[in-house]
């Protein structure tokens, strides 16, 4: 090989492994990939679609599955539901009392989907501030999170004794005591409220996720009302309650094919569970009256009878608003309103106007959802308190028939029913004060509180 | 955001295919073709036999000239070199290579001779996996196994890994089903993750290829693995590393050992063609007891009377038949070569209507460019297809069918050809005649590489490989099938395409420093990407006339992509002391798009020392006349897996959902975590190779010690962080084992030859760090990952039992369960009732293992003449079964058990108590199969004196040595899973099958 050609070897050489480096490196530029599946947290997050589409989510997993649990677990403690099936959960949740241990997968999903809608809701509100918004919208977001932080905070409240208020991902959720998590439903109502009333609702948000399904304003003064009262605010509890009744709209979650009123999959479609007859009750003073027009609003004809250990109560078809896979399901009851304003002026003893809002809800022909006593007005002993207060029980007893209310009005209204130690028990009133914390909880969040004793 | 990042990807595809053309282009105009019109250089190569060995490899050293040995041992090539010494290089398999010098000068035709000797131990065999370059399998500190082509071909298996069975120590390989197109799992040394999948990285020549099972039918069961499209004749030879001792140049994914294939090159010379045909016949190797008392219970538990029962086994199974035609064409002038090959296969299962075909054909090309450099392309496409039918345990299917029904029920259509339901399954017949279940898949594997030799000693090797599978599985079920919630009609189609794409770049130098010092140092570069698009859609109610979806009542689709790369780089360094010590450090950083950003670069070392004493003197002069080789070597090193999870894990993916005609999006139950990292598997492997009684005896022995960290497993978290969990880097997992191969050849004469092989290996393995000490991991949940057991195994329901360890009965007479407490830590107390009855809560316990105590393998090979006979038998010892068929056919009339309690010799209702004690169903799956019989006769120069034929006849699964009750212990309902395994419910056994073949070549 002469000169030239060692050299011209040489440079191909070069040239062949410089090609082999550059085809290799040609190739190596990508190394992040967007997940095209679902979109992740930053996506969700940080845009002002993202936001409304959480928002969307937000009701839909709170209307299926969390409202399901808020409806279900408590039915079956106070016997508005009977169950029909041998599912440990449900026959667990009957019987109750020291049998219904955090193990329970009756205590358990409850707790879950509550907790896991609420967290939607603060990665919601925590961003806010992070995308760009004009005002209106804005405090539609803010109003809408916090109506949905008050709901998931309040219905966990009332199943629970303490309550994170807010989740930790670190899983060392503080737990707060009953007073600060009602202040709390409270303050974030008002907020909403005060947003709401300073820009109204953007017709964007409107559009975009209400879809007229949910007068905004009006739920957040209901549930406003309810707060104040649990939390003893009697007086802001009537104000809020005559606020909320100004709204002639109503305000409702709308179910579809893909979506069914969780309520009627679990009855209707179901042999898990039915309306036990006479909504559960079985004190003579809280018997439904002949004629009571709610009880065929709520209840069709017989349907057997509960499993024997678990209660043996006679069944009823589901009816009201639990009818049809795709029936509505309110977000408050006007009713609730009235029956609010009634105990509210009972416990601040002005008994006058207790026994008138009992009246307004005895004869009431008028209700937007068609829940109509349509009974005579009372007849009671009207100057005895602890007698309108009874009326009062049993009219929401019936009125809110399975809205998730019977438990927190049982407890209530009759504090001192359940005694520790408590037996298994399938017939009370209710055979839990509060559940005790789901023991994956409690063995992954160093901070849940003692179980209650009952 | 994203759009923009879509924007750049596609913009750097483009680029990145105008960079891959440029490339190309300046690869082929580096190379200026010369003339050649150097020196002819030929020979004959011979072993000590006087037989010619026929593929013997002749290279002149420090080039790529050079030529394989033909038929008649005989090589012939050109070489256009300057006039010099040069050192020839002659290798085959299983003899010892030898150089030669070589001195070109003034005579043009030079011829060389050579006699090779043989290497039972395959010392001075020359193996590239794993190390970069080719290596002496004596440098070695780890130990590889190799497969012969001339072996898979003879298995007369129908796939790849079929035909590892048996070959080689340390393999656990598992045919999952019996179907035409099942699947198969393979097992290096062991599992090694939980979630992950266990099966080894394989690469085919240099394309790392697609394994993946993919559930296309919704039949958990009925599942291939891609290997399948691979024919199995085309394959030259494979060699297979098992752990990360070995594997850790492979980086992230190769804790599961790595399987590479070399498939066939083309041989200079005339065209030569080979054909083969054959055609095989397959049988049920046993049938089941069933229930033949021709009784029914008039009074049940009382009195009987007579009835017809049928035997459904035998309306379900038939003998069936096969064909495999192969046609290859191989040849090529001094600078090109070429091999060619197609092939047609169709086998017909032994379930009625079942069957699967496979066409595939394969080219390649190599193309010397000039004295250093030369380029090889490989193509090669294949589509099969299946006709399956619906079986295994989670479904509706045939073989559930017979379990369920009671054998009374006629299932042969009525009148007006309505079919009698069977149970609550579809009726045997209506699923094989009038339910169509397929899958189709088209492959095409190719690979570009060129091989340069610039200077003496350095090597270089860039590959780029492309692996394109398109799967399809269609189901249809007709409307108006009597089949209660399918009566409607329903149909479905899934589609899986999944796109691999690797580049790699290996150049590796060989120097000597001092006359004792030999230095050989490999350096690498890869990337990777896999991308897959699976869709589905499926329909229920179907419209009459419609095979398909289209007017279904209801229409269900869903789409999902991944996309996910490697790239990584690795240096290894060997020196060679005196030829006889070998030390070989390597380090491999490797990243993923599958971790977080922080996790992504992992490191991996790995060491080894391998010792050759018998190369010393004082061995050479006292011990080598017993102890002819010897070799001791270590190896330590780590390597990863990242099957357990997905490419988009690590994140906190919002799921869409749709309601009242809006869209929203809801957080997960499952947290991201951009801290994962892939699991690491750390190996330490010990062995010795030697070889004894004048090299007629080789033992390799190998113990190995594998500790896997970081298993990639779900930790539950407090529902108070709004999900219910979050993967995380917590469990662990250990293997140790050994394995032992031993190879004899007992007789070696001119004429006759007896070889035999045989393989032992054991694996202990144990999982650990499971969140609350075990999972369910499939088979009903039945099979768990339980802390201080190992993976998978069986865990339920136990006999009561006396002291003595009788069975506790009932007052009536009947076995029932355990019960009692049930303490943390797997402490049961079982507890007794005043009349010393269990009481309490059932309890539950370890009740079966499905790994085995030992494997094993025997093979024969006795050749007389032009006469060669094969026997192989497998053992799989020590595992059990946990046999959803002998607990349904307890329970339903159609099982034996009926049958007894019909004849009055077991109480009415045995079998129903014994359906509900897990324990009763748990069967020893130990069996010794007779894997592969063959005879086979090759005629020589039968034509022009050149060609020859060959003429075979083999059976394989002829018969199984065991105890198991049912129709196979090796089939598993969970198909590839990889830690469910051992669970057999109406599955396909493993047909025998009669083969007759002929290979003509000329």
């Amino acid at each position: 090989m002469d000169k030239s050609d060692t050299m011209k070897r040489a440079y191909t050489i070069r040239t062949t492994i410089l090609s082999m480096i550059f085809g290799l490196v040609a190739f190596s530029c990508e190394q992040d990939f967007p997940n095209p599946n679902n979109p992740t947290e930053e996506v969700v997050l940080t845009t002002k679609e993202g936001l409304f589409a959480l928002s969307i989510g937000i009701n839909q997993y709170y209307s299926t599955s969390a409202l399901r649990q808020i409806i279900e677990a408590p039915g079956i403690t106070t016997r508005e539901f009977g169950v029909t099936n041998t599912f440990q959960n449900l026959y667990e949740l009957a019987r109750g009392g020291d049998e219904l241990s955090g193990d329970s997968d009756g205590v358990t999903p409850p707790f879950v989907r509550l907790t896991r809608s609420k967290g939607m809701v603060e990665s919601l509100l925590s961003n806010l501030d992070e995308v760009e918004l004009s005002e209106s919208t804005r405090a539609s977001i803010l109003a809408y999170g916090n109506l949905y932080k008050a709901m998931t905070l309040g219905y966990l409240i009332q199943l629970f004794e303490q309550a994170p208020i807010n989740n930790s991902s670190d899983g060392k959720a503080i737990y707060s005591d009953r007073t600060a998590v009602l202040n709390e439903c409270i303050s974030l109502l008002e907020a909403g409220r005060d947003a709401i009333n300073a820009n109204s609702v953007s017709s964007e948000f409107q559009r975009a996720v209400l879809d007229g399904n949910i007068d905004l304003l009006a739920t957040t003064n209901a549930f406003l009302s309810r707060y104040h009262l649990l939390a003893g605010n009697y007086s802001e509890a009537i104000t809020s309650a005559d606020a909320a009744l100004t709204s002639s709209q109503t305000s409702v979650f709308k179910y579809d094919e893909n979506n069914v009123n969780p309520i009627w999959d679990r009855t209707v479609n179901s042999s898990s569970l039915d309306p036990q007859s006479n909504f559960g009750l079985t004190n003579a003073n809280h018997l439904p009256e002949a004629g009571d027009g709610r009880i065929a609003f709520y209840l069709g004809g017989a349907k057997g009878t509960a499993l024997e250990d678990a209660g043996g109560q006679p069944l009823s078809n589901m009816q009201g608003f639990f009818a049809t896979s795709t029936s509505d399901i309110p977000v408050y009851l006007p009713g609730e309103m009235i029956l609010n304003k009634a105990e509210a002026y009972a416990r601040s003893n002005d008994l006058p106007n207790a026994v008138a809002q009992i009246d307004l809800i005895r004869t009431k022909t008028n209700d937007p959802f068609g829940v109509n006593a349509g009974l005579a007005a009372w007849t009671g002993n009207a100057s005895d308190q602890t007698e309108v207060l009874e009326e009062i029980y049993k009219n929401r007893c019936i009125e809110l028939f399975l809205t998730g209310m019977r438990l927190e009005d049982s407890r209530r209204f009759h504090p001192d029913l359940l005694t520790s130690p408590n037996p298994a028990n399938t017939t009370n009133e209710r055979n839990r004060n509060y559940y005790p914390y789901p023991t994956i909880e409690r063995e992954n969040n160093p901070n849940t509180p003692a179980n209650p004793a009952i | 955001m994203s759009k923009n990042m879509i924007t750049t990807t596609h913009l750097f595809r483009y680029r990145a295919t105008r960079y891959l053309l440029l490339f190309f282009l300046l690869i082929l105009g580096a190379f200026s073709l010369q003339g050649q019109s150097g020196y002819k250089i030929n020979g004959t190569i011979k072993d000590t036999e006087g037989s010619a060995v026929i593929g013997a490899t002749v290279v002149i050293e420090g080039t790529t000239i050079g030529a394989a040995a033909d038929i008649s041992g005989s090589y012939a090539f050109t070489a256009d070199l300057e006039p010099g010494a040069y050192l020839l290089n002659i290798s085959a398999v299983g003899y010892s290579a030898t150089s030669i010098s070589l001195t070109l000068a003034d005579n043009q035709n030079i011829t060389i001779d050579a006699t090779l000797e043989i290497d039972i131990l395959g010392l001075q065999e020359v193996v590239i996996t794993g190390t970069g370059g080719l290596t002496e399998k004596k440098q070695l500190g780890n130990s590889i196994s190799k497969v012969e082509g001339v072996d898979i071909a003879a298995s007369g298996a129908v796939d790849l890994t079929g035909s590892l069975v048996g070959k080689i120590s340390g393999i656990q390989v598992m045919q999952n089903s019996g179907d035409p197109a099942g699947g198969v799992s393979v097992r290096l040394r062991s599992a090694s993750t939980v979630n992950g999948t266990s099966d080894p990285l394989y690469i085919i020549d240099g394309v790392i290829v697609n394994n993946n099972s993919n559930d296309l039918l919704g039949v958990q069961s009925v599942q291939q693995n891609r290997l399948s499209d691979i024919n199995p004749k085309d394959i030259e030879r494979i060699e297979i590393i098992k752990g990360a001792a070995a594997a850790a140049i492979y980086g992230s994914r190769a804790s599961n050992g790595v399987v590479q294939i070399f498939t066939k090159k083309g041989v200079s010379g005339k065209p030569r063609i080979s054909y083969s045909s054959s055609v095989n016949f397959n049988s049920l190797r046993k049938k089941r007891p069933f229930n033949e008392a021709q009784l029914k219970w008039a009074i049940v538990g009382e009195e009987t009377e007579a009835a017809t029962r049928f035997d459904y086994q035998e309306m379900v199974f038939e003998n069936s038949t096969g064909t495999d035609n192969y046609v290859s064409v191989t040849g090529g002038v001094d600078n090109t070569k070429y091999f060619t090959s197609l092939s047609y296969m169709y086998n017909e299962g032994i379930m009625v209507n079942t069957d699967y075909s496979r066409v595939a054909g394969r080219i390649r090309i190599d193309q010397r460019l000039n004295d250093w450099a030369n380029f090889s392309m490989g193509s090669y496409i294949s589509r099969s297809h299946s006709n399956d039918k619906p079986n295994g345990g989670y479904n509706y299917g045939v073989l559930q069918a017979i379990l369920f029904t009671n054998n009374l029920v006629d299932p042969y259509p009525d009148e007006e050809g309505r079919y009698p339901q069977m149970a609550f399954f579809p009726n045997i017949f209506e699923v094989l005649d009038k339910f169509d279940f397929q899958q189709q898949n088209n492959r095409s594997i190719s690979d570009f590489q060129i091989n340069i030799a610039p200077l003496k000693g350095l090597t270089a090797k860039y590959i780029l490989g492309y692996d394109n599978s398109q799967s399809t599985g269609t189901t249809f079920i007709p409307f108006g099938t009597n089949t209660e919630e399918l009566d409607s009609g329903r149909a479905s189609t899934r589609t899986v395409n999944t796109l691999l794409l690797n580049s790699d770049l290996n150049i590796v130098y060989d120097t000597k420093i001092g006359s004792f010092l030999k230095s050989t140092t490999a350096l690498g570069a890869t990337w990777q990407i896999d991308r897959t698009d699976q869709t589905g859609i499926s329909g229920d109610g179907l419209a009459l006339g419609v095979i398909g979806t289209n007017g279904a009542i209801t229409i269900e689709s869903n789409q999902y992509k991944t996309e996910w790369s490697i790239w990584g780089a690795y240096i290894q360094q060997t020196f060679g002391i005196l030829d006889r010590i070998f030390l070989t450090g390597a380090a491999r950083i490797d990243g993923s798009s599958v971790f977080g950003v922080n996790e992504r670069n992992q490191f991996y070392p790995k060491a080894s020392v391998s010792y050759v004493l018998s190369e010393e003197q004082f061995w050479k002069d006292y011990v080598a006349r017993f102890v002819n080789n010897f070799k001791i070597r270590t190896a330590w090193g780590q390597a990863g897996n990242l099957t357990a999870i997905g490419p988009f894990d690590r994140l906190t993916n919002y799921f869409p959902v749709s309601m009242n005609g809006q869209t929203g999006l809801i957080s997960p139950s499952q947290l991201g975590n951009t801290e994962l990292k892939p699991e690491r598997q750390t190996e330490k492997e010990f062995g010795i190779d030697m070889s004894l009684l004048n090299n007629r005896l080789g033992l390799e022995f190998t113990y190995y010690n594998q500790d896997i960290q970081d298993l990639l497993l779900n930790r539950t978290l407090a529902p108070s962080t709004g999900a219910t969990s979050r993967i995380e880097n917590i469990g662990r997992m250990t293997n140790v084992g050994y394995e032992i191969l031993l190879t004899a050849t007992a007789i070696q004469t001119k004429d006759f030859r007896w070889e035999l092989t045989t393989t032992y290996s054991t694996n202990q393995n144990e999982v650990y760090g499971i969140e609350g000490d075990e999972i369910g991991i499939g088979n009903f949940g039945f099979s768990v990952a339980k802390n201080g057991y190992p993976l998978g195994v069986f865990k339920q329901g136990y006999y009561a039992r006396n002291d003595d360890g009788s069975l506790l009965l009932t007052p009536d007479g009947f076995p029932q369960r355990e019960r009692g407490q049930a303490f943390p830590g797997d402490v049961n107390v079982p507890e007794r009732d005043g009349e010393g009855q269990p009481e309490g809560e059932l309890l539950q316990k370890v009740i079966g293992d499905p790994n085995p105590d030992f494997i094993a393998s025997l093979i024969s090979e006795l050749s007389y003449k032009n006469l060669t006979m094969r026997i192989q038998f497998d053992a799989v010892q020590g595992f059990d079964v946990l046999s959803w068929d002998t607990r349904m056919f307890n329970r339903f009339g159609g099982g034996k058990q009926e049958e007894i309690e019909l004849l009055g010799e077991e109480p009415k209702g045995t079998g129903t108590k014994l359906f509900s004690i897990a324990e009763s169903y748990i069967e020893d799956g130990s069996f010794t199969k007779l894997r592969e019989v063959s005879l086979s006769y090759l005629l020589p120069d039968i034509i022009n004196k050149e060609g020859d034929i060959r003429f075979t006849l083999s059976g394989r699964n002829l018969y199984s040595f065991d105890n198991f009750s049912g129709w196979d212990p090796e089939v598993n309902m969970d198909a590839q899973s990889n830690g469910s395994r051992g669970g057999i419910m109406g599955l396909i056994p493993i047909p025998r099958t009669i083969k007759f073949g002929v290979t003509v070549n000329f």
